[in-house]
C-alpha cells in the first residue's frame, strides 16, 4: 500500500496524483528522463528539465497561450436587459435594457469575420451572454446561423439565468452549435427564490425542470454563485441536485460574489478567508454527493489577457473584461471603429501588467494569479499597475479542493 | 485624440521629412511643418488615416511602453515559420582567422550522422506539429555545410514526409568552395538561397580565408557564385573589420561584372570580439563608432557598383529570442544562439529529448529575459534594438542580462539608410497639412 501525494502544476493547470514512491524520487531529483514516470509528470507541468529558470519558463507559456490566436473567443451581450433583477449582480444597474440592434449584429458578423483574417483563427467560440441572451432568442439564433457560415468551425456557448432554457429551446439550440449551457442556481428553493425571481416570483422550481430538459440535449454546468447570505444553504441544495433526474451532462461549479461594475454597496461580500471557507465547503460537500465538478483549479488566459478575445456589449462597444462592461478602464472602442483602431488598443493593453517583483517571481501560484484580477486591481486600487497578493487564499482554497479531488479519485483502499 | 508615437524619428528629406517607426517599420513621407505639428501636439483621431495605419500616430491614452511589449511577445511566440538553424558538420574546409567556433567546437569536428539527421527530422517535425508553425524555413551553417550537403537533402525530404503541408525554404551559408561541385545536389533543396562568404579581392580574401592546405580560395569561390548564379538566388556576405575594410570597394567593383547579378544580393557583417578571445578579433574588430561611420559609406558604394545591396533595417529577432529558432548541432544538440554552439553552457536540449517542450522549458530563459534598462526606455531605436546581442553582452561585460547599446549606430546609419531606402522607391507618400481646427 502506498502514500500518495496530490499535486498542482499552477504553470499549465494541471493537478496528478503521485504515489509515494515517485513523489519522493522527484524530491530528490532522482528521475531519469527516460523513465516513463518522468515524461507523464513533465506533460503535467510536475517537473521541468534540469537548466529550466520556472518563472521565464511559467511566463512563456503564460505569452505563448494569451498571443494564440488560432481559437478566437467572442462574448456577445444580446441585451443588457434581464428578467431578474438579482441584488449582487456585477453589472451597473444603470442599464439601456435594449437588445442589440439588427445594424449592430451585422456589423458583428462583419467584424468577427475580419478579425478571423487577421488573427489567422482556426476556430472561433462565441459566448452569448446578458443581461439575460434567451430575452433575444431568435437574434442569438439569428446569430448564430450567420456565424456558422464564417471559415473557420464555430460553437457557442450560453450563459443563462435558466427561467428560458426549455428542453425545446435547448434542442433548438443544440443544432446550431450550442455545446453548453451555464446555468445559475443560489440555493435551497426558499434562498434561491429570495435572490433570483422574475416577475412571476421565484424561479426556482423553473430552473431546475429546465435544466432537466435541456440537460438531454446539452451539457449543463450549475454555476453556484456563494457569498455571506447563502453559503449556509449549499449543502441542502447540493442534497436536492443529487436526487434530481439531470442527464449525465450535468456539472457544478462553485464561484463567489464580487464588487459590482458600479461599485454600488452589495452588504452581502465575503472577505477572501470566507470565500475560501466558503468555496471548501461546497467542494467538500459536492465531493461527498459524488456530484460531478467543474474543477475550479482550470487556468488558463482570461479574456482581458488573450488577443483573440473580446466582449461586446449591445451598443457594439468592445469591452476587455466581461465584469468590466459599462468601466471605463475597460472599453476598448467600438465594432463600428476601424479594426486598425481596435488592433492596436487592444494590443497595448495586452502588453500592460502589474510590476512584478521577487515577491511574485518567487510565488508558486504566480501562473494562477499573475499579479491578481485586473478588474478586481481596478475596483481596489483605481489602477491596473499594481499587484493583488492572493497567495494564502489561493494556496489553502487550491490545497484543499485538490485533496478533495484526490480523495475522490485514490483507487480504493489507499492511503492518503 | 492621437499623439506621435515615441517610436518614430523624423528623417530629413529634402524639403520634407521622413517619418519612421522603429515598432513597425513603416516610412511614411511628410511636409516639414506637418512633421512638426504632430510632434508638437496631439490632433484628432481622423486626423489622418494613413499615419495611423502606420503606426506613426496612435491614440493619446496608448502607452508606447506597452504597445512596444506586447508587440515583441507576438513576434517572440509568432507561429508563421519555424526557422531552425542546422550545422550538418563541424568540419570545415578552411582555416579563417575569425572564426567564431574556434576553440568552442569539439575538437574532433564531427560531422551529422544518417541517424542523426533522421531525429533531426523527427524533432522539428514535431516541433512544427506541436508549436502549431505553418511553414518551415530550414537554415544551414557548419563547419562548412556543403561537406555534408546530403544531410541536409536527407533532412529536407524526412521533413517533406513528416511535416505534410507545411511550406519549407531553405537557406545556405558556405565558403562557396564546394559550390560549383554541389551545384547539382543544392538542386534538390527547394526554394533555396545561397549566402557565400566573400572578404574582398583575392589578395585579402586569401590571406584571411585560405584552403585547410593553405592554399587560396577566392578564384575558385568567384567562380562558384557566378555558376550559381546562373540557378540560384546567391547572397555575398562580406564579413568587415579594420583588415579588409580597404578592399571592400575593390570587391563590389568585382562583383559588379559578374554575370546574372540580377540574382545577387550583397550585405555586409561585422567581425567582432569573441568570447575564446581570437586574436585577429581582437585587434581588427571595428569599435561601435567604427561601424558606424562605414556602415552606410559601404553600402553606397554597393548600390554605385550597380550591386543589389541589403539595406538592414531589419525588425527581427535573433535566434536567441525565440521559440522559433533552435541551433542543432551535428551530433543532435540545440543551442540557443549560432555564436554559441558547442558551448555547453548555452544547451537547451537535444534532438533525443523525450518531448519538444524540454527545448521550450529551457530555451525560455532566452527569450523572456528583458535586456533593456531605464535609459533604454528613452531610446527610439528600443524596439529595433532590445538591448542587443547576448553574445556581445557576454564578451563584453561578462554579463549576457545587461544591454549593450549601439545607439550611435542607429544614430548615425538609420537616417541615412532610411533616405537610401526611400531613394530606392516604394515609399507611400502621406500625411496632410495640419488645420488648426482640426485639433480642437
Amino acid at each position: 500500500m502506498s502514500l500518495h501525494s496530490a499535486a498542482l502544476a499552477s504553470a499549465v493547470g494541471v493537478s496528478v496524483l503521485i504515489a509515494g514512491d515517485l513523489w519522493n524520487a522527484i524530491q530528490s531529483q532522482e528521475l531519469d528522463e527516460a523513465d516513463p514516470d518522468a515524461m507523464s509528470l513533465f506533460d503535467a507541468g510536475i517537473i521541468v528539465p534540469d537548466g529550466t529558470d520556472d518563472f521565464f519558463y511559467g511566463l512563456s507559456l503564460y505569452h505563448q497561450a494569451r498571443l494564440d490566436t488560432r481559437s478566437a473567443h467572442v462574448v456577445l451581450m444580446m441585451t443588457d436587459a434581464c428578467n431578474l433583477s438579482c441584488d449582487y449582480c456585477i453589472q451597473p444597474r444603470d442599464r439601456s435594457n435594449c437588445p442589440m440592434s439588427e445594424e449592430v449584429m451585422d456589423r458583428v458578423v462583419w467584424w468577427l469575420a475580419h478579425m478571423i483574417e487577421q488573427w489567422d483563427s482556426e476556430k472561433v467560440g462565441v459566448q452569448f451572454f446578458g443581461g439575460e441572451p434567451l430575452l433575444e432568442l431568435r437574434k442569438v439564433q439569428a446569430l448564430a446561423v450567420r456565424f456558422s457560415e464564417l471559415r473557420v468551425p464555430f460553437s457557442f456557448s450560453i450563459v443563462t439565468n435558466g427561467t428560458m432554457l426549455d428542453g425545446r429551446t435547448a434542442e433548438t439550440l443544440k443544432s446550431i452549435g450550442l455545446t453548453t449551457a451555464l446555468v445559475s442556481i443560489d440555493g435551497p428553493r426558499e434562498v434561491h427564490d429570495r435572490r433570483r425571481r422574475d416577475a412571476q416570483g421565484g424561479t426556482f422550481d423553473r430552473i431546475i425542470d429546465n435544466v432537466i430538459q435541456a440537460s438531454r440535449h446539452v451539457p449543463v454546468i450549475l454555476v453556484v454563485n456563494l457569498d455571506m447570505d447563502n453559503w449556509q444553504g449549499t449543502s441542502e441544495l447540493l442534497s436536492y441536485l443529487s436526487e434530481q433526474p439531470f442527464a449525465p451532462g450535468v456539472k457544478l461549479s462553485f464561484g463567489t460574489i464580487i464588487q459590482p461594475a458600479d461599485r454600488r454597496t452589495y452588504g452581502c461580500l465575503a472577505t477572501d478567508d470566507q470565500k475560501v471557507e466558503h468555496l471548501l465547503s461546497a467542494y467538500a460537500s459536492a465531493v461527498d454527493l459524488g456530484l460531478p465538478i467543474e474543477m475550479a483549479t482550470k487556468l488558463g488566459a482570461c479574456v482581458y489577457e488573450r488577443e483573440a478575445s473580446i466582449v461586446v456589449a449591445p451598443d457594439g462597444t468592445l469591452y476587455d473584461c466581461i465584469a468590466g462592461f459599462g468601466m471605463d478602464e475597460f472599453r476598448v472602442c467600438s465594432v463600428f471603429d476601424d479594426p486598425q483602431v481596435y488592433q492596436v488598443r487592444r494590443l497595448a493593453r495586452l502588453g500592460r501588467s502589474p510590476e512584478i517583483g521577487p515577491a511574485c517571481q518567487s510565488c508558486s501560484t504566480f501562473p494562477v494569479c499573475r499579479g491578481g484580477c485586473v478588474y478586481e486591481r481596478v475596483l481596489y486600487f483605481e489602477s491596473t499597475g499594481q499587484t493583488l497578493c492572493r497567495r494564502a487564499a489561493i494556496q489553502e482554497a487550491y490545497g484543499n479542493v485538490i485533496e478533495a479531488y484526490a480523495r475522490r479519485h485514490l483507487p480504493k483502499g489507499s492511503d492518503q | 485624440m492621437m499623439k506621435l508615437s515615441r517610436w518614430v524619428i523624423d528623417v530629413p528629406w529634402n524639403d520634407q521629412t521622413i517619418l519612421f517607426s522603429t515598432l513597425t517599420g513603416s516610412t511614411i513621407i511628410v511636409d516639414n511643418s506637418l512633421a512638426e505639428f504632430i510632434r508638437r501636439e496631439p490632433v484628432m483621431t481622423d486626423f489622418d488615416p494613413l499615419l495611423r495605419d502606420a503606426n506613426i500616430l496612435i491614440d493619446d491614452d496608448v502607452s508606447d511602453e506597452d504597445l512596444f511589449k506586447a508587440s515583441l511577445w507576438k513576434q517572440k511566440t509568432d507561429r508563421s515559420a519555424a526557422a531552425p538553424t542546422i550545422l550538418t558538420t563541424y568540419n570545415c574546409n578552411f582555416t579563417c582567422a575569425y572564426c567564431i567556433e574556434r576553440g568552442t567546437v569539439p575538437e574532433t569536428r564531427p560531422t551529422m550522422s544518417a541517424a542523426v539527421a533522421a531525429q533531426v527530422s523527427q524533432w522539428i517535425a514535431a516541433l512544427t506539429r506541436k508549436q502549431g508553425y505553418r511553414n518551415l524555413d530550414l537554415a544551414w551553417y557548419g563547419g562548412e555545410p556543403l561537406l555534408a550537403v546530403e544531410r541536409a537533402i536527407e533532412i529536407n525530404e524526412g521533413l517533406a514526409h513528416l511535416s505534410g503541408g507545411v511550406g519549407i525554404t531553405n537557406f545556405i551559408e558556405t565558403n562557396g568552395y564546394l559550390l560549383e561541385d554541389r551545384l547539382q545536389l543544392l538542386t534538390a533543396l527547394p526554394n533555396l538561397f545561397i549566402q557565400v562568404t566573400l572578404d574582398g579581392p583575392s589578395a585579402i580574401h586569401d590571406a584571411r580565408r585560405p584552403h585547410a592546405s593553405g592554399q587560396p580560395t577566392f578564384d575558385r569561390v568567384l567562380q562558384g557564385i557566378q555558376a550559381a548564379l546562373r540557378m540560384f538566388q546567391v547572397g555575398v556576405i562580406v564579413s568587415v573589420d579594420r583588415h579588409n575594410l580597404p578592399g571592400v570597394k575593390d570587391l563590389l567593383r568585382i562583383l559588379g561584372t559578374l554575370k546574372h547579378k540580377e540574382n545577387l544580393m550583397v550585405w555586409f557583417g561585422f567581425i567582432k570580439q569573441t568570447l575564446s578571445g581570437l586574436p585577429h578579433c581582437a585587434s581588427h574588430a571595428l569599435t561601435i563608432p567604427e561601424v558606424s561611420q562605414v556602415y552606410v559609406e559601404l553600402i553606397k558604394h554597393g548600390l554605385d557598383s550597380g550591386l543589389k545591396v541589403t539595406n538592414s533595417i531589419a525588425i527581427g529577432l535573433c535566434n536567441a529570442e525565440s521559440f522559433a529558432t533552435p541551433v542543432i548541432d551535428p551530433t543532435g544538440r540545440i543551442y540557443s544562439c549560432v555564436s554559441v554552439v558547442g558551448d555547453e553552457s548555452h544547451k537547451v536540449g537535444t534532438v533525443f529529448d523525450t518531448s519538444t517542450d524540454f527545448y521550450i522549458a529551457r530555451k525560455s530563459q532566452y527569450v523572456a529575459l528583458e535586456r533593456w534598462n531605464a535609459e533604454c526606455w528613452k531610446c527610439p531605436y528600443l524596439p529595433l534594438c532590445r538591448g542587443r546581442c547576448r553574445y556581445e553582452s557576454l564578451v563584453r561585460f561578462g554579463d549576457e542580462r545587461l544591454a549593450t547599446c549601439k545607439k550611435p549606430i542607429f544614430e548615425r546609419a538609420y537616417p541615412e539608410l532610411i533616405r537610401l531606402r526611400v531613394a530606392q522607391g516604394k515609399t507611400p507618400v502621406g500625411g496632410r497639412t495640419p488645420v488648426a481646427s482640426a485639433t480642437h
